[in-house]
């Protein structure tokens, strides 16, 4: 554990994934169509991981803004991906991601401005590169 | 006893030209020749993810016969989701039902033939499961209403026919996770199911449903076989993401609903 974030309790780790407002009510829901995020105006952020939910109907991030600007609080968002299913035939696990790792993410946001957004990319600290698709479990 | 060997002799006819397992006359255990009739069926092991591209492709090309009220109802959902504000259909939890599953899942299913029965096992969402009997019984005549409703099947040749009735009326004819309407009751189903390659399923279908659609729709969906344990099915029980692990009292792993304790009331941390 080398990190503050590594380090936070179960109780604090939900309440930060609580924080992350609105979002969580709407991945509990089971599959469901994406439309409801900007694709066309993606964000990258450097984000250091809270916790990775690896649940149906969809897993998802949590992770906190590690490059805040100045003289604002790190956001935390909560990003939503596919199922554990369609992420396995993808080469993810439930290891892809730990708390306390400091990634590169992209992610569409919620067009209704809340901290939430859908999984695009995210390069890991030794530069691997993790992405999905429901299409490349046939292609 | 000859009343018991003329009709195993009969069912052992029918047997094999796959109208019906041979089973056991006098306990209707599958016998021997049934494993032996399944050999010579096509393999449909594996697991079967849905060919996602070409359920977009038929969304925009395959028209659907809705009436005009209906289609309205379609036209306003197709605004809406390319509005950004999709209608959540599948927001309950329950499995898809039929035939969303068949029409629009993203996820895999396993298809296990044993006598006297084709199972198809989904993933996600829960109990996503059909039990389509092959052994030449009829209908109920009148079927308790479920998300899959009751399927009767035979093949012919190397094509699984499948019939199905006693949808509940809530089940959705889907055309994507956000389009969709009930089929509010009355719904038949019939399916041909039947290997276009070796490695590609197709489920023909034909879709009545008096309440909802003028006359009966045609349409296909393709299934991708993938072998080998990166591909298996991962179990995935809907509900399970509106839990969050837990502790009780007495120590004990328990699943609470989130921002609610088991009781129901709001944790005071929050």
């Amino acid at each position: 554990m080398h990190t503050g974030i590594a380090r936070m309790t179960v109780a604090s780790i939900r309440e930060l994934a609580f924080a992350a407002g609105a979002l969580l009510a709407l991945t509990a829901h089971a599959h469901h169509s994406s439309s409801m995020y900007d694709r066309t105006k993606p964000v990258t952020i450097e984000a250091d991981v809270v916790e990775f939910r690896w649940v149906n109907p969809h897993a998802y991030l949590t992770v906190v803004d590690a490059k805040p600007q100045a003289g604002t609080a790190p956001k935390t968002w909560s990003i939503e991906m596919s199922s554990p299913g369609v992420l396995t035939r993808n080469g993810w696990t439930k290891r892809t991601f730990n708390a306390g790792d400091k990634i590169t993410l992209k992610f569409a946001p919620l067009r209704n401005g809340d901290a939430g957004g859908i999984f695009m990319q995210a390069t890991l600290a030794d530069g691997k590169v993790i992405t999905y698709s429901v299409d490349a479990q046939t292609e | 006893m000859i009343r018991a060997r003329l009709l195993a002799s009969a069912l052992t006819a029918l047997g094999g030209l796959g109208l019906a397992p041979l089973a056991d006359a006098q306990t209707g255990a599958p016998t021997r020749g049934d494993w032996e009739a399944i050999a010579r069926l096509p393999d449909l092991g594996g697991v079967w993810v849905p060919d996602v591209p070409d359920q977009r492709r038929q969304e925009r090309a395959n028209q659907v016969p809705w009436t005009a009220a209906v289609r309205t109802q379609i036209d306003h959902l197709f605004a809406e989701d390319k509005a950004g504000r999709p209608k959540l259909l599948l927001a309950h939890c329950l499995p898809h039902g039929m035939p969303a599953w068949m029409l629009i899942s993203h996820n895999a299913m396993e298809i296990l033939v044993t006598p006297g029965r084709v199972t198809m096992l989904g993933e996600g969402d829960g109990n996503k499961l059909r039990r389509i009997y092959t052994d030449g019984r009829k209908h109920p005549e009148d079927p308790d209403v479920t998300m899959h409703g009751h399927s009767i099947g035979h093949w012919e040749g190397s094509t699984l026919v499948v019939d199905t009735v006693g949808v509940l009326p809530q089940a959705y004819i889907a055309l994507s996770e956000a389009v969709g309407v009930p089929n509010n009751g009355g719904m038949h189903i019939l399916e041909r199911i039947h290997l276009r390659d070796p490695d590609t399923l197709a489920d023909d279908m034909e879709i009545t449903a008096p309440k909802v659609l003028t006359g009966t729709w045609k349409t296909t969906r393709l299934f991708k076989r993938r072998r080998g344990p990166q591909f298996d099915i991962i179990e995935g029980q809907c509900v399970q993401g509106e839990l969050t692990e837990a502790v009780d009292e007495h120590g004990n792993a328990i699943f609470e609903r989130n921002g609610t304790n088991a009781d129901g009331s709001v944790p005071v941390s929050r």
